[in-house]
């Protein structure tokens, strides 16, 4: 391992640690991160757009406001990279769709601006599944294996952190598409709890459904994104206007006496074996650690997958409604398709759906509230990377694989409550396993908690791809 | 299974009706597709929904 790769692989906590105590210059640490993109990026073809020269004359600029003792917190000189749906103001943002191959926003979007303000050098955009809506995350590739998907929609946020190509990224999460990519990767992702951080100048999915978020290579750094990030924005009608916590502070609390829930169904249907027994040994392991796992039932969960789809078909057709009449041919046929659906569907279906969203939620709050729970803990997904070829997923199948997927992933959008993906462990191919860990709304701190108390006793975040 | 309520015909009509423009070659391929998707809507009526909401949230705060 060269030394460029061994430091475009160290950890936020610890490059920031040694940036602000000046043993690090961000111009150093910048360079390593693109000799690794050219190393690399040939196989994984995770960046859309690469912004070496402004993340080079940012990341002097960074050195030079440090050295003059202007060090502004723990994101400062620290490479990290945006999903192309992220408003960059001046540099395209193309969601990964040729409806928007040209589009240049005059604006930041809130999340990348809360970023720039921490200090953090952008040094490109990597690609989405178009508009976070397309089933395939072509033309990037899983680092653990390359002829398989990385998983999305967030597959280039996930590819590039597992190649060592920066230290952070932000995705956005509709359906799954933060966590799946981190299981697919082997790295850490947060959906926080909806409202927790804007939204705004992301381009939208669906409007009840998105989420922004972190992803890393470890907890405690998905945990210093999300605090920048998060926080009422009035320019986000979503958010919450209340405080947001400190969340390292609590990362290294334990989980001892904490009661832990485990789904006694819909989780742990049609899950590969390899990946149960990786989630069960996962379980077993908090528990040595003093969680107290109690077994729940969330029987409305059955209904997770059709008002999901009944929702987020309807909420894209209007996003897309004028784009898709002068432009069809633009868009790739699959989410054509699911526009087209969308403009279908009745506004009494959309409705019916948002209501048993409501039971589902109270479902949730029941369950949480019958058993004193900290949190669930469930597998992130069914199986590990499927390969590029077999990448597909038809709306509302009921192919036990891809429902399996859905199953897994869409409660949390439709509950709204925060799921981190952690990895736990790796298949016999040798690709990586997540563990999905819910909680509370508004309790990012005890997931990031739970989830860096398991990290801090296995070793699973220490291995890359041989690449 | 699929619903059969869902016919080329009517899919063509509803299209005309929300000014979505498609060839018959579309509409061939939207009805399956459209049936799958009725289908799976159709398991939201075992639910019990009277007492519950929507979760769609109107607030007239100017912000």
């Amino acid at each position: 391992v060269s030394t460029a790769t061994a430091l475009s692989y160290r950890s936020m906590t610890e490059a920031g640690g040694l940036i602000m105590e000046r043993k690090l210059s961000p111009v150093e640490l910048t360079q390593a991160c693109l000799d690794r993109i050219a190393e690399v990026e040939p196989k994984v073809h995770a960046f859309v757009t690469l912004l070496a020269d402004t993340a080079l004359a940012a990341a002097r600029e960074a050195e030079a406001v440090i050295s003059r003792g202007d060090y502004r917190g723990p994101l400062h000189g620290i490479p990290i990279v945006l999903k192309d749906l992220y408003n960059t103001k001046g540099i395209r943002t193309t969601a990964s769709s040729k409806v928007r191959a040209d589009y240049v926003p005059t604006n930041d979007a809130a999340a990348t601006e809360r970023l720039a303000a921490a200090g953090a050098i952008l040094l490109g955009k990597v690609t989405t599944h178009e508009f976070a809506h397309g089933m395939g995350s072509a033309p990037t590739r899983n680092p653990w294996d390359l002829d398989r998907s990385p998983g999305g929609s967030s597959g280039g946020s996930g590819a590039a952190l597992a190649a060592g190509e920066c230290l952070g990224a932000l995705g956005s999460d509709t359906g799954g598409s933060i966590r799946i990519p981190s299981a697919f990767c082997g790295v850490t992702g947060i959906k926080p709890t909806f409202g927790r951080a804007s939204k705004h100048g992301v381009v939208p999915l669906a409007y009840s459904l998105d989420h922004v978020g972190p992803m890393a290579r470890g907890v405690a750094d998905a945990a210093l994104m999300l605090q920048a990030i998060s926080g009422y924005d009035p320019r986000d009608r979503c958010t919450a206007d209340r405080p947001v916590p400190d969340f390292s502070a609590t990362l290294h609390d334990g989980v001892r006496g904490l009661v832990l829930g485990v789904p006694s169904n819909q989780y742990f249907d049609n899950v590969d074996p390899e990946v149960e027994t990786a989630v069960r040994q996962a379980i077993s392991r908090l528990e040595r650690e003093g969680a107290v796992i109690e077994e729940v039932a969330l029987p409305s969960l059955t209904y997770a997958v059709a008002a999901w789809w009944a929702i987020c078909l309807v909420e894209a057709s209007s996003v897309h409604q004028r784009s898709l009449r002068a432009s069809p041919d633009l868009y790739n046929p699959d989410v054509r398709l699911t526009l087209e659906l969308g403009e279908l569907v009745p506004g009494t279906i959309y409705l019916k759906a948002q209501r048993a969203r409501g039971l589902i939620k109270q479902d949730f709050r029941r369950a949480f509230e019958e058993h004193g729970l900290a949190a669930l803990l469930a597998p992130t997904m069914p199986g590990t990377a499927p390969r590029h070829d077999q990448e597909t997923g038809d709306v509302g199948s009921e192919e036990p694989a891809e429902s399996a997927i859905d199953q897994l992933s869409f409660p949390a959008n439709l509950s709204g409550l925060p799921a981190l993906s952690v990895p736990c462990g790796f298949s016999a191919a040798g690709l990586p396993i997540g563990l999905q860990i819910i909680g509370r709304p508004f309790d990012e701190a005890t997931v990031l908690r739970i989830g860096r108390t398991y990290e801090a006793v296995t070793d699973w975040t220490s291995r890359h791809p041989a690449l | 299974m699929r619903s059969n309520l869902v016919d080329q015909e009517s899919v063509a009509s509803i299209c005309r009706m929300v000014e979505l423009g498609l060839t018959l070659e579309r509409v061939e391929i939207l009805t399956p597709q459209l049936q799958d998707i009725f289908t799976l809507f159709a398991q939201l009526d075992d639910l019990d929904l009277e007492e519950v909401e929507p979760e769609t949230v109107f607030s007239a705060e100017w912000r």
